[in-house]
């Protein structure tokens, strides 16, 4: 059975997400099938939009309550109040983007801002994405340290393996490549540094290193496997490499590189980078209803 | 029985109420309820209400038996779980003296039994490996709780570790009174 042995909260998580990509895959068998392109367009706008903005939200109340439980003096307090900051950056910049500006349509989805402008965007979608991307990883990437130093104290930090320092690798020659390109083609259109674009050109360095992080926390996580608190953490670290996915899919789609078929499958990773996202305080506050409840059964207790 | 007895049985039963070992017969049916208990509970609301939240509790006790993923199926494990509820219900109404004294190396063990599933649930099989050991020391659930407080305290919290050590101190009497 889907998600079978995982708590409830993360049980709801996961089949909201299948139900939403499921309507995505019909939209588009239904825009490939009749060609008409208001199936896909309205559920990248609407069902894609109010999606992320639901889970941005689940997010931010789950990330609240962690905090919420630390007491003054914890060692995760300050990286679950960023955790917590990151998920309202991410509610509001969505809220903004999705809600309050309509989307690009039909060239996908924009979740995380770019330093290449393809299509006039409003100014409060471009606040929100840059509020949804380079300031939520800005607050995302100290927690994420904390955590990793948290690890560390116990003597659980992850090494990195063979095939991690070769995705690292990877992902930081597509990244270097996507920056590059960026300057290439703001220098070509004499386009003004504004916030907005000199935020976007801090998401690639700043994927890097979260890409690190999320990685030897993986590692570290793994120690905890099938544990609570393992799975908290393994979810931020799917979240980042998903987004890493998401942000190189939409730049070879962007600049050409690969055709734009290629870029439906990235739609849908935003979705997921969002299911994850919403998971890994689901887990921490699932692990902390566990500890309070004590050790009786729920009738019992 | 007398109609006179009768009245003055009631009259008594409902004055006293019962002891936790005619509380437990009532709710488990492992054993005689005495007759003034009898009288009492049919005109007690909030004893006739604990006796039924006994037997809920009792009943989910015995429920784990089926569980086939759980660690609950030997008789052995079993009868330490009940002991570990009886011993609850005798703490819930501060009785419990040379009675639960008596059943505390089985309490600790069903209470260490359940600590090491929390430590499994929530560290993975990083707390199945710190618990193991512990729980073949004399006092395990002290054990457990040394060797995994730090950890459990950086990544739930002070209060959450707390609650968690105190609910399992609780059961096994060993709590400090607050």
């Amino acid at each position: 059975m889907f998600l079978r042995g995982e708590p409830d909260s993360i049980r709801r998580i996961g089949w909201a997400a299948g139900l939403h990509l499921l309507l995505g895959l019909l939209a588009l068998l239904l825009w490939s099938g009749t060609g008409e392109a208001a199936w896909i367009r309205g559920y990248l706008r609407y069902a894609g939009g109010a999606f992320v903005t639901a889970f941005a939200l689940v997010e931010f109340v789950l990330a609240l309550r962690a905090f919420r439980a630390f007491s003054r003096g914890d060692a995760l307090r300050p990286a679950w109040l960023l955790i917590s900051a990151a998920a309202a950056a991410r509610l509001l910049g969505f809220t903004l983007s999705e809600v309050f500006s309509p989307g690009p349509g039909l060239q996908g989805p924009r979740f995380i801002a770019q330093p290449a402008p393809w299509l006039p965007l409003a100014p409060q979608h471009r606040i929100g994405l840059a509020l949804a991307g380079p300031v939520a990883l800005l607050l995302l990437s100290p927690a994420l340290a904390l955590v990793g130093r948290a690890y560390d104290r116990h003597g659980l930090s992850g090494e990195l393996r063979p095939l991690d320092w070769l995705a690292l690798g990877l992902a930081s020659f597509l990244m270097v490549s996507d920056t590059w390109d960026g300057i290439r083609w703001s220098l070509a259109h004499e386009v003004p540094l504004d916030l907005y674009r000199g935020l976007g050109f801090l998401v690639e360095p700043l994927l890097l290193v979260l890409l690190f992080q999320a990685l030897t926390l993986r590692r570290a996580a793994l120690t905890m496997a099938g544990g609570l608190i393992g799975r908290c953490w393994s979810a931020y670290s799917a979240a980042v490499l998903l987004t890493v996915v998401g942000c190189l899919g939409q730049w070879s789609v962007n600049y050409g590189y690969v055709p734009r078929a290629v870029l439906v499958p990235v739609w849908y990773v935003w979705f997921l980078v969002s299911a994850a996202f919403a998971a890994g305080p689901a887990y921490q506050v699932e692990a902390l209803r566990r500890a309070q409840r004590g050790l009786l059964p729920p009738a019992i207790s | 029985m007398t109609e006179h007895l009768r009245r003055l049985l009631a009259r008594l039963g409902r004055r006293t109420h019962p002891g936790v070992e005619d509380l437990i017969a009532a709710a488990t049916g492992a054993g005689e309820v005495s007759l003034l208990a009898v009288y009492h509970l049919e005109r007690c609301v909030r004893c006739r209400q604990r006796v039924a939240s006994m037997r809920r509790q009792w009943e989910e006790v015995l429920q784990l038996t089926a569980l086939s993923s759980e660690p609950w199926r030997s008789r052995d494990a079993l009868l330490e779980e009940l002991l570990a509820l009886i011993g609850a219900w005798d703490a819930e109404t501060s009785a419990a003296g040379p009675a639960l004294a008596a059943r505390r190396q089985a309490v600790h063990r069903a209470v260490a039994r359940r600590l090491a599933g929390e430590l499994e649930a929530q560290l993975g099989r990083l707390g199945a490996a710190l618990a193991e050991p512990a729980r073949r020391q004399e006092a395990p659930v002290q054990a457990m709780l040394a060797r995994t407080g730090h950890l459990l305290s950086t990544f739930l919290g002070y209060k959450a570790t707390v609650r968690l050590s105190q609910a399992a101190l609780k059961l096994t009497g060993t709590a400090h009174k607050r």
